[in-house]
């Protein structure tokens, strides 16, 4: 008898329905980056703006100290605005080669090839890239404002500041969700993770200058619109009710971003096909 | 019956990939033969949902392959033709993957990779990022995640491309045992004749998208032309020329063996009333085989460059009659 009779055997036990299939591929996809360590230092560092601004309200809070700024909307804001760079630089490693890297492996095939539907496909992805987003951008600065509800001494902060938590979750969610999709749309587009990295970086260093640059020579700030960064400031600035300072219409901040979101599952569906085009 | 297809259109744009094509297919393993672009990947990505036919309808194992994919490919293992594999994960977590992603729970899932690793040959490289795998090893874990949520039906899309000789017979051996003894129906796409003819009962010839033939290969062998190799002592060309006004084709190889092809509905008693009317002594006559690549040439209208013939085992003897 051939050694392989006895390792085979017919499978009897149950088999789950669709529900749950995203969450499948989800969790392997976070399983798999945090086995890389670089990675996990990565989201560490993320964590270090944390703690100096947790140390501030601190003392602002506790000790009494007045470090130069209120503490109210624009101190959470400007939270946001610091998480910035480990979101651009979290985007990169875990998001640019979600897709890519499945396209270079001839992987959606095999994906496919069992019962899981395109979106199951998608929303597993973007579950992956969305829960280390809102690891490193909407999580310091919502827990920034638990501690200064929880340190505060009286309830003064949370009398005149309860409505910011919404303004950061709305936000938070907004950029997570934005980023997240737009990564996922240029992963899609390659077969080489790298390219998507730095086609991402190319897009926000790239609109960044010739926003600043058109506005200098046209003299008009709505070209700002073409700046990702000056549009998701001008968003923040919305959703914290914060006086605009850089004269951009916040409509047209949220057509760019809405038109970010809509390029992007417009790219993921065609082109996460599972039978690749013979002819 | 596992599969049935009735009048399947499928188009690429323009292009029709297949046409108007029906087929139906019972249990056990069927190779699915064509050359390049007969639409055998086609035939089994529409199969399986990942492409929408234009036209027609089909059922496998009782589901309506348009209504409802999911769950055909609850029922069916895909071994797709192109090397592929989730980047980053070692064997065993792939096919584990895969696994769940069928619905398995983690822990099933995880036993059962195991299992499955072992039965394909990969037991002792489980551990090992699927990247590192020699192309071999590749095909060996691709059919160990078709396997993984124990399918009733296994479509394999040119399961040997790449293999050594050894490593080749070794996954036939594996197709033959998966069909026979695990009783797991096989739809074998290739274009390598001898893997369909090795691991296969049953061929569907596909040539521009339509069935151009179909049936039990030994039946396919059998009703085609029958040939027979002759030697004798005496006159030769009389005998050859009898043989030749009957209808029938003779042709002389090097070793001076004449080759008999029959007419449609002759038997062997044609050849000995040839030989005894022309003072021809046969001392050797035995049965050829036409190859299956002989019945596939016919069936696409291909010329035969070299026709190849095999040594057919006779009921109760080795087919040599002396």
């Amino acid at each position: 008898m051939p050694i392989y009779d006895l390792s085979y055997r017919h499978w009897d036990g149950p088999l789950h329905g669709g529900g749950r299939r995203w969450y499948v591929i989800a969790e392997a996809g976070i399983r798999l980056l945090l086995s890389y360590k670089k990675f996990v230092f990565l989201l560490m560092l993320s964590w270090i703006p944390f703690f100096i601004q947790a140390f501030m309200l601190y003392m602002i809070l506790v000790k009494g100290q007045t470090l130069g700024f209120d503490l109210g909307p624009g101190f959470f804001q400007n939270a946001f605005a610091v998480q910035v760079f480990p979101l651009i630089l979290v985007t990169i490693y875990a998001g640019s080669g979600l897709i890519a890297s499945d396209l270079a492996a001839n992987a959606l095939p095999l994906y496919f090839a069992k019962p899981i539907t395109r979106m199951d496909y998608v929303l597993g992805k973007l579950a992956i890239i969305g829960a280390f987003l809102a690891l490193v951008f909407l999580a310091p600065v919502l827990l920034l404002f638990l501690f200064a509800a929880g340190v505060s001494p009286d309830m003064t902060f949370i009398r005149e500041n309860y409505w910011v938590l919404g303004s950061i979750l709305a936000y938070g969610l907004f950029v997570v969700v934005l980023a997240s999709l737009f990564i996922l749309g240029l992963s899609s587009t390659s077969r080489s993770g790298r390219v998507v990295g730095v086609a991402f970086i190319a897009a926000v260093i790239f609109s960044g200058m010739m926003g600043n640059i058109l506005s200098l020579f046209l003299r008009n700030n709505q070209v700002l619109a073409l700046s990702l960064g000056h549009n998701l400031t001008r968003l923040a600035q919305l959703f914290f009710l914060e006086e605009s300072t850089l004269r951009l219409h916040w409509g047209a901040s949220l057509a760019v971003a809405l038109l970010i979101a809509a390029w992007s599952v417009w790219t993921l569906s065609r082109r996460i096909r599972p039978g690749e085009v013979v002819a | 019956m596992i599969l049935e297809l009735q009048n399947l259109t499928v188009t690429y744009g323009r292009k029709v990939a297949i046409r108007d094509l029906s087929i139906r297919l019972g249990e056990g393993a069927v190779g699915l033969l064509g050359p390049n672009g007969a639409g055998k990947s086609t035939l089994l990505k529409t199969v399986l949902g990942f492409l929408t036919p234009s036209a027609g309808s089909g059922r496998l194992l009782d589901m309506d392959i348009k209504a409802d994919p999911l769950a055909v490919r609850r029922k069916v293992g895909y071994m797709p033709e192109s090397d592929g594999h989730i980047p980053g994960m070692n064997a065993v977590s792939f096919v584990a993957f895969t696994g769940e992603l069928a619905g398995m729970g983690r822990v099933d899932a995880m036993g059962r990779a195991h299992e499955v690793l072992s039965y394909v040959g990969l037991g002792e490289a489980r551990y090992r990022p699927v990247d590192t795998y020699s192309t071999g090893m590749k095909q060996r874990i691709k059919l160990a995640q078709a396997l993984i949520h124990d399918p009733k039906v296994l479509f394999l899309d040119e399961p040997t491309n790449g293999m050594d000789p050894k490593g080749r017979r070794e996954m036939l051996d594996l197709v033959k045992d998966i069909s026979t003894r695990k009783k797991i129906s096989i739809v074998l796409c290739s274009h390598l004749l001898p893997d369909v003819e090795y691991a296969c009962r049953e061929v569907v010839v596909l040539d521009k998208g339509t069935v151009v033939t179909s049936g039990n290969i030994d039946e396919m062998r059998a009703r085609r032309r029958r040939v027979y190799q002759v030697r004798g002592k005496g006159d030769a060309a009389g005998f050859r020329k009898v043989l030749e006004a009957a209808g029938c084709k003779v042709e002389e190889d090097r070793d001076r063996m004449l080759r008999v092809e029959l007419g449609e509905g002759e038997t062997a008693a044609r050849i000995f009333a040839a030989a005894s009317g022309n003072g021809f002594q046969v001392r050797h006559l035995m049965q050829l085989r036409l190859s299956l690549e002989e019945v596939f040439l016919d069936a696409i209208g291909a010329p035969h460059a070299d026709a190849s013939y095999q040594v057919a085992p006779a009921a109760g003897g080795d087919g040599t009659v002396h």
